[in-house]
């Protein structure tokens, strides 16, 4: 009969611990001293000072009963997710992201951005108070997309009836590059520009495009020397 | 009547809310953009409204949007385009040739709109429609929405 053998028991508490922890297919070494309880990410990294004078509007709470709170780590009553939770989530997600533009260095003109993000964020709750203000999803590949091109000129922008991105650069020259930024990677281009071989004509070109290939795929038509900086 | 053609020579308008209008006050292509449960643009049919001048159309424009929205904007504007305009730009300039069809659609709720209208056809390339259009957006003829 084999021998049954025991694992060691979890030795997370221990302070002679050298175990590493597995998440997915990485091997991460935890070096976390053990004396200690995890701290969460916002405790650990200390968060910017905003400025003051920044808000949101609120969603009107349809059912604002209060969760309840167990003393313990879990919750005693499970309460449904509701689409007022859900909403509420995403919402909290826009506001996350729209202020981790602000503090990315990587975009010049953080600062006007999130500002422009937060009054169409209130400018879609005014309108519609129930919707999630801007679509996350169509965000986060707006932020991705800056993330990639960090010379990129400050565009219009606006947003689609469904809350989505949309962001334009236009020349005097009567060039319009256009973007609509989906909820997942995917994206709507459009360009128009003069002919120039004939002055009466106008080279239309649209497409929809992952958003990573998308300035790789627009660069023969000469968007980048005049939408980027 | 419901599903008449609105005739080439007169006019619509569309409420342009302030999440479609640029930093800079003007109206930005997505104002016709579909929701995605959408099949036609909602517009008004100025002639229909029985007005004897221009500004008496937007001034009944302007009371109706105030009472059938929620909420109209600070910022939001009033465009008004002409039909035949429109069809011309789209079916000369749009990739297929697009025929956009209006149609005079009244609505009954949440107030009776006799001179409610939708524009069809603007899917597929909703995105390249709407931008035709913006560049017969005339800022001669926006006015503001709010009361």
């Amino acid at each position: 009969m084999p021998e049954v053998v025991l694992k060691e028991p979890n030795r997370r508490f221990n302070v002679k611990r050298k175990d590493s922890v597995s998440y997915g297919d990485k091997d991460l070494l935890d070096t976390f001293p053990s004396e200690q309880s995890y701290l969460s990410w916002d405790q650990r990294i200390p968060l910017p000072q905003f400025r003051k004078g920044i808000f949101f509007l609120v969603t009107p709470a349809i059912n604002p009963e209060s969760r309840e709170v167990s003393k313990s780590s879990w919750l005693e009553k499970e309460e449904s997710f509701t689409q007022t939770n859900l909403l509420e989530s995403e919402e909290d997600q826009v506001k996350k992201m729209i202020l981790r533009i602000r503090t990315s260095l990587s975009i010049p003109y953080r600062q006007r951005l999130s500002n422009r993000l937060l009054a169409l964020f209130n400018d879609a709750k005014e309108e519609e108070p129930t919707s999630p203000g801007i679509s996350i999803g169509s965000l986060r590949n707006f932020y991705n997309f800056l993330q990639l091109h960090t010379n990129l000129k400050y565009p219009s922008i606006s947003l689609s009836p469904d809350c989505n991105i949309y962001v334009s650069w236009s020349s005097d020259q009567n060039q319009v590059f256009s973007v609509y930024f989906l909820s997942d990677r995917d994206a709507v281009f459009v360009v128009l520009k003069p002919n120039e071989k004939h002055p009466d004509r106008q080279i239309r070109v649209s497409g929809t495009i992952t958003t990573d290939i998308l300035m790789e795929k627009v660069a023969p038509y000469g968007i980048w020397d005049w939408i980027s900086e | 009547m419901k599903g008449d053609r609105i005739p080439n020579n007169d006019h619509i308008s569309r409420l342009c809310q302030p999440k479609s209008i640029t930093e800079e006050g003007k109206i930005h292509a997505s104002t016709f953009f579909l929701r995605d449960d959408e099949k036609g643009l909602s517009v008004n049919w100025l002639e229909c409204l029985g007005c004897s001048s221009k500004e008496e159309e937007i001034i009944a424009i302007r009371d109706l949007y105030n009472k059938k929205f929620l909420r109209v904007g600070a910022k939001a504007k009033i465009t008004i385009l002409n039909v035949g305009a429109v069809h011309e730009k789209v079916l000369i300039e749009s990739l297929d040739r697009r025929n956009l069809e209006f149609f005079h659609e009244p609505e009954d709720f949440p107030i009776p709109d006799p001179s409610h209208s939708a524009i069809y056809n603007l899917r597929p390339d909703n995105v390249m429609i709407a931008e035709l259009i913006l560049q017969l957006v005339n800022e001669n003829a926006t006015y503001p929405a709010r009361k």
